[in-house]
């Protein structure tokens, strides 16, 4: 145990996380050069193109120190973003250090120092790296002050690379041994096994990621996830190098994998701890928190024939991904389709995107919707996530929105636009604090629902990218809330429903109808498109009737031309969904649905 | 059922900015060999073998070419195709190919030349324009009436002079005025006055300087084509930097419906949705072939026929086209084999856009099903909108009907 080093790299995005753990295995003899593939621990296309890591892995590498002894290194991966922050604290909690990296021309970012405080709660013992010394514009001298000053780590320590260039990943790796700690945990007692990570594969099915804490798991060891109570037997375990390398077993101290049968990972809680049934251990670790759904939308395909597609998508999908969670849904616009769940927006989009690259599907996404609490005259109390199950507002007695503590860190300069920002989306209250030279956190008492609409976009924009947003669920407060029903030629159309706070029930619905009056061709006759709180119509837009549409020169070389046209027009006219007697195109949803994502 | 033959003259003095036809700019050398491959193709024709009725010298702007050049074409087809002895000849011309010759002066200049972008060789000098000059003699009018001409189509586009600035002709109002009234008095039976309009911001009061100018020159025939702002064209481009506007639609439509009842009050009755006449005996009995969906032949670059089954269109650049010519290859670009379907569609949406309207019967007889039994609900809700006339064995557009004749034919089920 005293030769393992079980540790993380934090990065602000584009810092050069992944850049250094591929150096990190290209040096251990991980991987071949030849079959060197860039970035070899982001395995997902959407991953790589963003630059962010979504699903954490491990990989164990091999390494013999300038002390002639030899290392097992266990490089976890973390994601970076805020929607899987349980993901990342699981898999802080599987390490005992962690890498910070810092770029040397851009200095300490937001994200560094959030994700800081994430690793000192969880007691690591950090080592701090200025990376891309090789840029014209890195300062390192600088940069070593801002570890001095900002992130409060020994800036002499500090270890000065070029990952992209390969310079220092020698010393970074004896540093990783001489200043990270070995794991501390007791060979002999009880096992117990955090499950920080669980991926499907196609022949195996679960493999799940594990960091043994204590005793000695086998193959053939019967084990229990001592949260859900599930009972497995373990296959096969061993360690994650570029392969799967099968062991006979994992002790105290070690990171590898497990393989039980289980066929989906919606039935691993990860987070949860493995012990053996036989000796059980008294108490799981500490700090398991189920991943529970924040964001609600409805999912459905363009075209209705694609819904069995969209069925087998979804299916896969959620084999590897144990935190959507979906139900079926039916739309009378829209037809059929699925109600998801999702960690944030940024999980909903990476699904969504996911779907049409991998499967190649067209969607309809309807409005992102929070969880309300609301409680009825009759003393009835329901969750709501759904425009659709809202009571009549004379059976509601009491509605409860989330609220959450955002923590947004700014360059100073910037602050004032954050407040701003803050107040126009309902912020309850607020506080500044000074982090260090320039660097300021607002923290904002918010409603969930506000930062779901275009609130990251806009802080990124308002603070010129600089901003970063955290933030943590907080408590259920009353609210105003609404239900705002949006009217096409008078005809409630299902899938454009949406629940919002009542001051904000306006512009909203004034923006629906104008970009529906933009996006719906116009008919023989003139369509009201109409937003409504009850009966109340509270927005209202007008498409006019249309009063010539003929192409004015038709001879002979036009003529195969018009025909196609005309034939793709009536092509498309099968695809348009019919509310009443209005054909409402697929783009006219997408124009108001996808203004919500973004 | 007799043919119309098409005859594609590609040259232009300069390039419209809104053009979207297969023109360029080109010197005498290359127009006669132009003449030398639109003469080689009549002759490779030879199977053609249903009668032809109507001529119809198009372009481009087939005023470029010389009376001898037009006459040779002539001779060729009439000895190589089945041409009726009393086929009528259509000439499409521009305002300044009359006006240069009666004393009057092209305003086109190098400046503006190069300024509305001409495809091809670039500019023009001054010695090309003057060597434009294509015919000579007693007059271009005479010698295309002599050449019998009877259809003759003017190139206006516009009697305001701002307008024709914007839409980089070469003529003036007067000018314009000057040769319909030269070509009215030449003895050539019918003169139709072409224009543009539905320009971007233009306004009803705007429309009626032309249509006042109409009025008074009182041609035969009138065509007025709301402006279409192609991809691929000078306007096109403008349009897709954002650089120019359309017309809104309520306004176009509000000028569509003033441009009929004008025409209508003064005698010019529409019997398609951009052509009017003064009567039956001065439409286009050319341009009546493509909308009665009956046979023609092309010639000439980008020239498409039709056999009453299959469509097929010549190489569309020029000299692409000469070469093949010269080569001894195919001209032919493509082809399409029509489906019934296909057909029975085409024969619906031009129908739709003419006065005759839609014949029922000729309809059933050529594919088999009956528009009035399948579309009987929705004929019914045409008529009851006023959008269609269904007392007759026909299927006539209203005139609210023709302003929507693209979306009415969009409307009934053929199967």
């Amino acid at each position: 145990m005293r030769n393992v080093r079980n540790f993380c790299i934090i990065a602000h995005i584009d810092h050069g996380k992944s850049t250094l753990a591929d150096r990190l295995i290209q040096h251990c003899g991980g991987i071949e050069l030849r079959d060197f593939r860039d970035q070899v621990l982001d395995s997902m296309d959407i991953e790589r193109e963003r630059g962010i890591t979504i699903k954490s892995n491990s990989i164990t590498l091999d390494y013999v120190a300038d002390d002639g002894e030899s290392y097992t290194l266990n490089l976890i991966d973390t994601p970076g973003h805020v929607d899987f922050s349980h993901e990342v604290r699981r898999s802080l909690m599987a390490c005992d250090g962690a890498l910070i990296i810092v770029d040397a021309s851009q200095g300490v970012e937001a994200q560094t120092v959030a994700n800081l405080y994430i690793a000192l709660e969880y007691d690591l013992e950090l080592l701090s790296i200025i990376n891309k010394i090789d840029l014209p514009a890195a300062d390192v001298e600088r940069v070593r002050e801002e570890i001095d000053a900002d992130l409060g780590l020994d800036p002499f320590d500090a270890i000065p690379i070029s990952a992209k260039n390969g310079i220092g990943i020698d010393l970074v790796l004896e540093g990783i041994i001489k200043h990270l700690p070995a794991p501390v945990g007791d060979p002999t007692a009880p096992v117990t096994a955090l499950v920080f990570d669980a991926q499907y594969d196609a022949y195996r099915g679960v493999v799940l990621s594990c960091r043994i804490r204590d005793g000695v798991l086998r193959t053939g060891d019967r084990v229990r996830f001592m949260h859900t109570g599930r009972e497995y037997e373990v296959h096969e375990l061993g360690l994650n190098r570029i392969e799967r390398e099968p062991t006979k077993m994992l002790s105290a101290g070690d990171v590898g994998y497990i393989i039980t049968g289980i066929k989906t990972v919606q039935d691993v809680s990860i987070g949860d701890t493995l012990t053996v049934v036989s000796n059980p251990a008294p108490e799981p670790l500490a700090g398991y928190q189920p991943a529970k759904p924040v964001v609600f939308s409805s999912i459905y395909p363009m075209s209705s024939d694609e819904y069995p597609d969209l069925i087998a998508a979804m299916e896969k999908l959620s084999l590897n991904d144990a935190a959507l969670v979906y139900q079926k849904d039916a739309s009378a616009a829209l037809g059929f389709g699925f109600r998801c769940g999702f960690l944030g927006l940024l999980h909903l989009d990476v699904i969504q995107e996911r779907l049409k690259r991998e499967f190649e599907l067209s969607l309809i996404l309807s409005a992102p919707s929070v969880l309300y609490k609301v409680t009825l005259r009759n003393g009835e109390r329901v969750d709501i996530d759904n425009p659709a199950n809202w009571p009549e507002p004379n059976e509601i007695e009491l509605v409860e929105e989330p609220y959450i503590r955002a923590s947004i860190l700014v360059p100073e300069e910037h602050m004032g636009s954050a407040i701003t920002l803050c107040q126009s989306n309902r912020a309850a209250s607020m506080e500044t604090k000074f982090l260090a030279k320039g660097r300021m956190e607002l923290i904002s008492i918010m409603p969930l629902a506000e930062v779901l609409f275009e609130f990251y976009d806009r802080l990124k924009s308002t603070t010129r990218g600089y901003g970063s947003l955290d933030y943590e669920e907080l408590d259920y407060r009353p609210s105003n809330i609404v239900k705002v029903d949006m009217m096409v030629h008078h005809e409630r159309v299902d899938a454009l429903a949406f629940l919002v706070h009542e001051d904000k029930a306006r512009p909203r619905a004034t923006h629906y109808a104008e970009q529906l009056a933009k996006n719906i061709p116009r008919h023989q006759f003139k369509i009201p498109v109409q937003g409504a709180i009850g009966s109340n119509i509270i927005a209202r837009s007008t498409i006019n009737a249309f009063r010539k549409d003929v192409t004015a020169k038709c001879y002979g070389g036009d003529i195969s031309r018009k025909r196609k046209l005309l034939e793709k027009q009536k092509k498309g006219k099968d695809r348009m969904k019919l509310v009443g007697s209005v054909q409402i195109p697929q783009e006219a949803f997408v124009s108001v649905l996808r203004t919500d994502q973004q | 059922v007799t043919a119309g033959l098409y005859l594609h003259v590609p040259f232009c003095s300069a390039v419209c900015p809104y053009c979207d036809f297969a023109v360029r700019v080109a010197g005498p050398d290359e127009r006669q060999r132009l003449v030398d491959a639109l003469i080689e193709e009549i002759r490779r024709a030879k199977s053609w073998s249903v009668p032809i009725s109507t001529i119809y010298f198009g372009g481009g702007t087939p005023s470029l070419l010389t009376a001898d050049q037009l006459a040779t074409v002539l001779d060729v087809a009439r000895t190589s195709l089945p041409i009726e002895p009393d086929a009528v000849l259509h000439m499409e011309v521009n305002p300044e190919d009359i006006c240069a010759l009666s004393g009057s002066t092209p305003i086109a200049d190098n400046r503006q030349l190069s300024r509305i972008g001409i495809a091809g060789d670039g500019p023009l000098s001054r010695k090309e324009i003057a060597d434009n000059a294509p015919i000579s003699g007693s007059g271009p009018l005479d010698a295309w009436r002599d050449l019998g001409v009877k259809f003759l189509s003017l190139g206006v586009q516009s009697f305001d002079d701002r307008e024709l600035k914007w839409l980089g002709r070469r003529h003036t109002g007067e000018m314009a005025k000057d040769a319909v009234a030269r070509a009215l008095a030449s003895g050539i039976p019918t003169v139709s006055v072409d224009l543009i309009y539905g320009l971007p911001r233009q306004t009803q009061g705007q429309l009626d300087v032309s249509l006042d100018a109409l009025a008074s020159l009182a041609p035969q025939h009138a065509s007025l084509y709301q402006l279409t702002i192609a991809p691929g064209t000078s306007f096109g481009r403008r349009f897709e930097r954002g650089k120019l506007k359309p017309i809104d639609e309520d306004t176009e439509a509000a000028l569509f419906a003033h441009v009929h009842e004008r025409l209508s009050a003064q005698g010019l009755h529409a019997y398609e949705v951009s052509n009017f006449a003064t009567g039956d005996a001065h439409r286009s009995l050319h341009n009546q072939k493509y909308w009665a969906h009956v046979p023609y032949l092309g010639v000439g670059p980008s020239a498409h026929s039709f056999d009453g089954q299959r469509r097929w269109w010549n190489i569309r650049d020029s000299r692409q086209y000469v070469t093949a010519v010269e080569a001894g290859d195919a001209v032919m670009d493509a082809d399409e084999e029509l489906t019934s379907e296909d057909l029975a569609l085409e024969r619906l949406m031009l129908g739709l856009r003419t006065i005759d309207g839609v014949d029922t019967a000729r309809f059933k007889s050529d594919f088999d099903v009956d528009l009035k039994v399948v579309n009987k609900q929705v004929i019914a809700d045409l008529v009851t909108r006023n959008y269609l006339d269904a007392s007759q064995a026909q299927l006539k557009p209203t005139r609210p009907g023709m302003a929507v004749a693209d979306w009415l034919a969009g409307q009934f089920e053929l199967s």
